[in-house]
This record gives C-alpha cells, sequence and structure tokens, in this order.
C-alpha cells in the first residue's frame, strides 16, 4: 500500500486495483461532471445501460427526484371515507437497496414514544430505465432485496406516477397508461406482499384508504 | 469522612488498557489505548474474538500512514471533542498530497474506519475535481484504452453532464 518510490510520477496502483468500496466511496463525491470526466479516463470504466439504448441522464435525473423524497412528509388532500378514520398524516420516505418507499407514520398506540411505519409506496427504476411506482393501498407489502414476480399483487397493487410539483409538494396519482401484462419489465420489482400481518395487527396498519381515486399530495414538513 | 491513602486510590483505579499496533511495511511499533484502537472494526472485531495478541501485525500499512490513523482514532475517541474541533483535525489529518491520500483511504478501508474513510475519500474526490481527465488518468495509474475518435464519442454522450446539471 506504500508508495515503495516516492519519486515516481505516477502512483504504483492503479485505481481499479483499489477495493470496489473506496472506489465508490470516491465517486459518490464527485458531481456528475466530474463522474463524467472520470469515465473519459478509460473504458473499463463505462458501463452501458440496456446495451447502449439508455442515456445515464435519464436513470440519474429519476435517482435525484427520488433523492429529494427522502425524510418527512405531511399528506394533504386527505380522502374521506365513511366508518373510517382518516390516514395518518405523517409519511416518511426511504431508501431501500434498489428502490425508495414511503411509509405511513403513526403512534403504536402502546402508551410509549413508538411509531408504526407502514409501507404503502415502492418507487423503482424498470430495466428499461424508465421509473415504475406502486401504492399499495392496504399496506402490506414487505421490500426485499431481491426481484420477486408479482404473480398475485397485480390485482392489489396500483401503479402510480409520483411527480414534483416546485420543490416542495409531491403528487401522486395512478398511472392509468401501466400494462402489468404486456410490460415483462414491470413484472419484476423488489416487493412481496406478506401472506401474515406479521408484527403489526390489523388496527395497526392504519386506514386502508381508497388510492384508485387517481390523487394523492403530500408537502414537505419543517 | 477520611480519604482513601494514595496508594490505595492507585490500586482501585481501572489499568488503562493498551494495545500495540505494528507496521508490516517498516515495522514501526505503535502502543495506543484500546479504546482508541477500537475505533477500527478491524481490529475491534480481532479483540472480541480473542485474536488479538501482545503486538497486533498490520499488514501493508507504513508507519507514517498508520500514525494518520492513530491520530484520527485518538481525536474520535475523545468525547470532549466538539464537532468543530473534529472537523479542524480530520482537514489537518489529510491535508496530504494525493499519494499518501490514496494509502490512507486504503488504509482507512482495511481497518474499517468509516468516518475516515469518508473524510479521505471526499479530500481526494476534491482534489481531483478541476482536473482534465489526462491528469486523472496519470494521478490513478489508468491506462488510456481510447483512441481519439472514441472518446471523442464518450464526452459528447456525457454532453448533458458538463450542462451546468446540479
Amino acid at each position: 500500500m506504500a508508495n515503495p518510490n516516492p519519486n515516481e510520477e505516477s502512483y504504483p496502483f492503479s485505481f481499479s486495483d483499489f477495493p470496489e468500496d473506496v472506489q465508490l466511496c470516491i465517486l459518490s463525491f464527485l458531481s456528475p461532471l466530474e463522474i463524467s470526466t472520470f469515465a473519459c479516463t478509460s473504458k473499463r470504466f463505462i458501463k452501458k445501460w440496456g446495451n447502449g439504448k439508455i442515456t445515464y441522464r435519464q436513470p440519474y435525473n429519476t435517482l435525484a427526484e427520488y433523492d429529494n423524497l427522502i425524510g418527512f412528509w405531511r399528506r394533504s388532500g386527505q380522502v374521506k371515507k365513511v366508518n373510517s378514520p382518516p390516514p395518518p398524516p405523517l409519511v416518511f420516505f426511504e431508501w431501500g437497496p434498489s428502490f425508495v418507499t414511503g411509509s405511513r407514520v403513526s403512534p403504536a398506540k402502546t402508551g410509549t414514544y413508538k411509531v408504526v411505519k407502514a409501507p404503502f409506496l415502492c418507487l423503482s427504476v424498470m430495466a428499461d430505465g424508465n421509473p415504475v411506482s406502486f401504492l399499495d393501498p392496504e399496506c402490506r407489502f414487505e421490500l426485499s432485496d431481491d426481484f420477486v414476480e408479482f404473480g398475485e399483487l397485480e390485482n392489489v397493487l396500483v401503479p402510480v406516477n409520483v411527480s414534483f410539483m416546485g420543490k416542495g409538494h409531491v403528487v401522486v396519482e395512478e398511472n392509468l397508461s401501466f400494462v402489468y401484462s404486456n410490460s415483462p419489465e414491470g413484472r419484476k420489482i423488489g416487493i412481496r406482499r406478506v401472506s401474515s400481518s406479521g408484527n403489526l395487527s390489523g388496527e395497526e396498519y392504519g386506514v386502508v384508504e381508497d388510492a384508485r381515486v387517481g390523487f394523492w399530495g403530500a408537502y414537505r414538513t419543517g | 469522612m477520611a480519604s482513601a491513602p494514595e496508594n490505595e486510590k492507585n490500586a482501585s483505579a481501572p489499568e488503562k488498557k493498551t494495545l500495540t499496533l505494528k507496521s508490516m511495511i517498516n515495522n514501526e511499533e505503535f502502543v495506543v489505548d484500546e479504546h482508541v484502537a477500537l475505533q477500527s472494526v478491524t481490529i475491534k472485531n480481532m479483540v472480541d474474538s480473542d485474536c488479538a495478541g501482545d503486538v497486533i501485525p498490520v499488514p501493508t500499512i507504513s508507519g507514517e500512514i498508520l500514525a494518520l490513523v492513530i491520530e484520527y482514532c485518538k481525536n474520535h475517541a475523545n468525547p470532549s471533542a466538539s464537532e468543530d474541533d473534529l472537523k479542524k483535525a480530520d482537514a489537518g489529518i489529510v491535508a496530504k498530497d494525493i499519494y499518501t491520500l490514496i494509502d490512507l483511504v486504503l488504509a482507512a478501508n482495511f481497518l474499517d474506519i468509516k468516518g475516515l474513510l469518508e473524510v479521505t475519500s471526499q479530500k481526494i474526490a476534491d482534489s481531483i475535481k478541476d482536473l482534465p481527465h489526462q491528469d486523472v488518468r496519470e494521478i490513478f495509474g489508468v491506462e488510456n484504452d481510447y483512441t481519439p475518435e472514441e472518446e471523442a464519442a464518450v464526452r459528447a454522450e456525457h454532453d448533458w453532464a458538463f450542462e451546468g446539471f446540479p
């Protein structure tokens, strides 16, 4: 690791010899312009997406937009349902290994400061580079690292578009143009529905709202 | 109440445990307090699993780099250090030439010291930010495997990155 020939101009190790963790850590501090400059140093640092059909800008823009979601948001435009309390107003977005989840946050009703996080929204990127988002009105899906087949979830998850209005507002609308069956990429995403309620009781799921109203809004807290 | 005799006080005080880290590059040894050395997850794992002897050999890290690592660990093991103090101290540790920084980042990775890995990576990234790709190649020992035409094509493909994208 130490440079045995400090008088030599170039370093005896190549960047590609560095452990991948170190490479990624260094590159994570570079802006798109600097990453691009770096990519021009060698072919080995260029990996084509989608056999070259997907430009880097597309996933970068999507991920930058997803990154803006991270943190707490407050719902607006609540759906009122008869005989049902309104869903909790607080929503929390966080990164998963290959997706972003949005969870409803509500008090755990245990007399403590604990809260219940019920994931109801998943945002990811399809193999063709396009963003894809699903809403689970029942807050029952569980996210894992592995991509699994949708299977019966086709009838449960609602494809949605998540879009920003300015920097402080987000709108979730049903994606009426999404077709599961004709989209092989759409069949695979890291979403798995749990068969039982797991650690959460039915009460703690919070409200099951009708997501197919086509509109849902939130604004940034704080 | 009468105070305890001085020698009794010393006897009851817990003995400060130390560890000796030895650079296997130039055999330099460093005696450090255990809680300082345990900032390294690698060393902590060795200690926790009783794999650490009297002297812990540290392969592939020179004494010069190990001294910097220990300085970082000492600073961050000090509970009275403020965030500002630590920032200033970190800046001093990474105010080095690029080749020392590369050694340091590899050492931080080997010893699994997340904070040092990040602060050093940030400094390396900062130091190549304004450099043309030819200079980045030289610093990182990257062989140019592009033809001039291919290189121009890559730059064209990445034009969007040069358009003031945030």
